[in-house]
């Protein structure tokens, strides 16, 4: 049986290995930044989060149990990282839009400006639900994860996280209830 | 109490589409949707809820994000002094460790202001001078070894490769001999930030690898692969010299942690073709993401390695990769537009595992772009697995949707109809999307689904599924064409209810006297009779159907009719 690369790469880097961070890092960039993104509506935040993200477990690699998964850990990580940023700036900065369709150059014009602006909506929505319902959502809908890995990040009952899931998409649900694209 | 069943039944919708459901939940959820049309509405509703949110487009991190983060990070991962001016990273200023907000290096290697010129100088002179330090330490032993040597890296343990021989080294390259005699290796090699890049522990690595001998005739190239993209771009271009490296995969995974240089590289598909060959060089590979981000950024690479069905295959084990891969359907399309024999082959490979598939489907855009290949259909249709995971992605189904000749390829397959037919979000974006059911319908593909029977009877064990379909005017009007396909249907009563109950679906079946004829020769005919309401409309609309159900089995008709109105 193949061992985790996670942990082959935790390994390593316990060992002091470079190559094996900067791996890991470019692993989680994606889904670090992504999840940071949508908790956060701007890019700027996020990038940051995500920087601090792997910083902190370069620094902190000692502290990971190694009995748990990689990723719970640095999801983890990465949801205190982005509670401190929104704590640090006092108030939740508005939703970046320009960039939201980023890629989708192929689309037509109709359809890319409907994109945005389904994609503002949506991100416009989130942000104004709860920190706790945006998580749940974020680690869900953009990171992919099942309700089982969402309770080992949020070291909460599945039961629990079904239960915070529901809440929040009733919420969304009524935010975008009336919001039909152009 | 009605709010208690109601949040029971909020709850269930919810987890059969995060695809958390258990197939006893999931028939629970069908049977509820079929009897109650409010009920029905609510799933839709959500299931909007849902498309919305997913398309939301994944966001790219900054550029270069990954240097700039190693290029903060201390204590145990600090960089061996000087080595960043020497690999031309750009981060010589980089390295304030001040917390905060940070500005990512957004330059490109070839950036305007001249800097890719002289980084290029650089890296030539750079390249030559550590293959002759390379040299120096076999032959001359530049510089000292063992004991001598405080603070060199040592290569980890899982680089180490068979060892060869100072003898079985044979520099080619007159070029690096020439310039060991000059001045300006004198001083290269008393310069200690390149005896420090030597010290490398993934060029150290690769210096010992077996691959070493056959890349010793392109030694320039080779010296340079773990630090240089420049120098990679020029190996790659050797196609030989490439395979000799492909063949050692710890090699190559350590040229694969230095994304620039892959990125480089990945631009070189004859390169990638040699690559293709060795399916350990593509596991280490797969495993890292960066290296996948640059071939996918690379359509004619990708191509070019997809010839290789057993590389592929290696691929398709490790799903965060693909779907890092998946991110750029301009690789898929150029694999779907390229179809042959060997690529199918490699597509096959694929399929064997959904967890790939599953991170392909989440990216429509590859998707769709895949969904050219009628072959890769075809494959994809035979692997009931891979093709269940597609399935719980409706916005792939949705991609799907728009190549009649794909959608084609896979209706003649049976099992993978099953597996649509489970997941009826897939089929209900499938039937939502006009264009893309208007497109099959004009290429008669929606037909040739109706001539499958065992395809359409694996459908009809779906009644929700059905409904989705139903409830698409194209979709109805193709299948009308096809007698067959109502025999099918027939078999099951409860798909048959799904269709009866939708009286648009039967205004524009009823159009079509042949289908009218078929159906009413079935047992399912019980249920459509059951619906009088649906079942009056049609007709009432439809003087040829009529016309030929009298002609045909009126009989049958009548008495199913009659029973029911008793």
């Amino acid at each position: 049986m193949n061992k985790d690369p996670d942990e082959t790469l935790v390994e390593r880097c316990r060992e002091g290995d470079r190559s094996a961070l900067a791996a890991l890092v470019t692993r989680y960039q994606r889904a670090i930044y992504n999840a940071a993104y949508r908790v956060l509506g701007n890019g700027e935040d996020a990038a940051d989060v995500a920087q601090s993200v792997f910083l902190r477990v370069a620094e902190r690699l000692d502290e990971f149990d190694a009995q748990r998964r990689f990723f719970s850990w640095i999801y983890r990580i990465a949801i205190n990282e982005a509670l401190n940023v929104l704590r640090r700036n006092g108030h939740e900065e508005p939703l970046e839009e320009a960039d939201e369709v980023a890629g989708a150059e192929s689309l037509d014009p109709e359809r890319r400006a409907r994109d945005a602006e389904l994609a503002g909506r949506v991100q416009g929505a989130l942000m104004s639900l709860r920190f706790d319902d945006r998580i749940v959502i974020t680690l869900r809908h953009f990171s992919g994860c099942s309700y089982g890995e969402i309770a080992s990040i949020l070291e909460l009952q599945e039961k629990t996280v079904k239960s915070r899931l529901f809440e929040a998409r009733q919420r969304l649900r009524g935010l975008l209830k009336d919001f039909e694209p152009a | 109490m009605k709010n208690d069943k109601e949040g029971e039944l909020l709850t269930l919708m919810y987890v059969v589409l995060d695809g958390e459901a258990t197939p006893e939940q999931q028939r629970s959820l069908e049977r509820t949707l079929e009897a109650d049309p409010a009920a029905r509405a609510r799933f839709e509703e959500l299931e909007t809820l849902f498309q919305r949110i997913e398309r939301l487009p994944e966001m790219e991190p900054p550029r270069r994000f990954v240097e700039g983060v190693m290029a903060k990070v201390g204590g145990r991962f600090s960089q061996p002094s000087g080595l960043s001016r020497v690999s031309g990273s750009g981060y010589d200023n980089a390295g304030d460790a001040t917390p905060g907000k940070t500005t990512f290096p957004g330059g490109t290697l070839m950036s305007s202001n001249g800097t890719f010129r002289k980084r290029t100088i650089w890296a030539g002179v750079a390249v030559a001078a550590v293959a002759a330090v390379f040299a120096g330490q076999y032959y001359f032993d530049i510089p000292p070894s063992g004991d001598q040597v405080a603070g060199t890296v040592t290569p980890a343990q899982r680089y180490r490769a068979e060892q060869i021989q100072p003898s079985d080294v044979k520099l080619g390259d007159q070029q690096v001999a020439q310039f060991m005699q000059s001045e300006a290796f004198e001083k290269i090699v008393k310069d200690p930030q390149l005896r420090a890049l030597a010290a490398d522990a993934n060029f150290q690595a690769l210096a010992k690898s077996s691959a070493f001998q056959a890349l010793a005739q392109n030694a320039q190239a080779f010296s340079a692969l773990a630090a240089h993209p420049e120098a990679f771009q020029a190996m790659s271009h050797d196609a030989s010299g490439f395979q000799a490296l492909a063949s050692n995969a710890a090699a190559f995974q350590a040229a694969a942690n230095h994304a620039d240089a892959f990125n480089v590289m990945a631009s070189q598909a004859s390169a990638f073709q040699a690559l293709g060959q060795h399916a350990s060089a593509f596991q280490a590979l797969a495993s890292n993401a960066a290296a996948m981000q640059a071939l996918g950024q690379h359509a004619a690479a990708f191509n070019a390695m997809s010839s290789y069905p057993a590389a592929f295959q290696v691929m398709a084990s490790h799903p965060a990769a693909f779907a890092i891969l998946a991110q750029h359907p301009e690789a898929f399309q150029s694999f779907a537009s390229n179809a042959n024999a060997s690529q199918a082959s490699a597509f096959v490979a694929l399929t064997h595992d959904a967890a790939a598939f599953k991170a392909l489907s989440q990216h429509a855009d590859a998707f769709q772009a895949l969904s050219h290949n009628a072959a890769a259909m075809q494959a994809l249709g035979q692997h009931a697995a891979a093709f269940q995971a597609m399935s719980a992605h409706p916005a792939a189904f949705q991609a799907l949707a728009q190549h009649a000749d794909a959608f084609q390829a896979l209706a003649s397959n049976a099992a993978a109809m099953q597996a649509l037919g489970q997941h009826a979000s897939a089929f209900q974006a499938l039937a939502s999307d006009a264009k893309g059911f208007q497109a099959l319908s004009q290429a008669n593909a929606f037909a040739l689904l109706g001539q499958h029977a065992a395809a359409f009877q694996a459908l009809g064990q779906h009644a929700a599924a059905f409904q989705a379909l139903a409830s698409n005017a194209a979709a109805m009007q193709a299948l009308g064409h096809d007698a067959s396909a109502f025999q099918a249907l027939g078999q099951h009563a409860d798909a048959f209810q799904a269709l009866a109950s939708n009286a648009s679906a039967m205004q524009v079946l009823a159009t079509h006297a042949s289908a009218f004829q078929a159906m009413a020769k079935l047992q399912g005919f019980n249920a459509l009779a059951s619906n009088p309401n649906a079942f009056a409309q049609a007709l009432a609309q439809a003087g040829v159907a009529q016309g030929a159900v009298a002609s045909g089995s009126v009989t049958n008709a009548s008495q199913t009719n009659s029973s029911i109105q008793k």
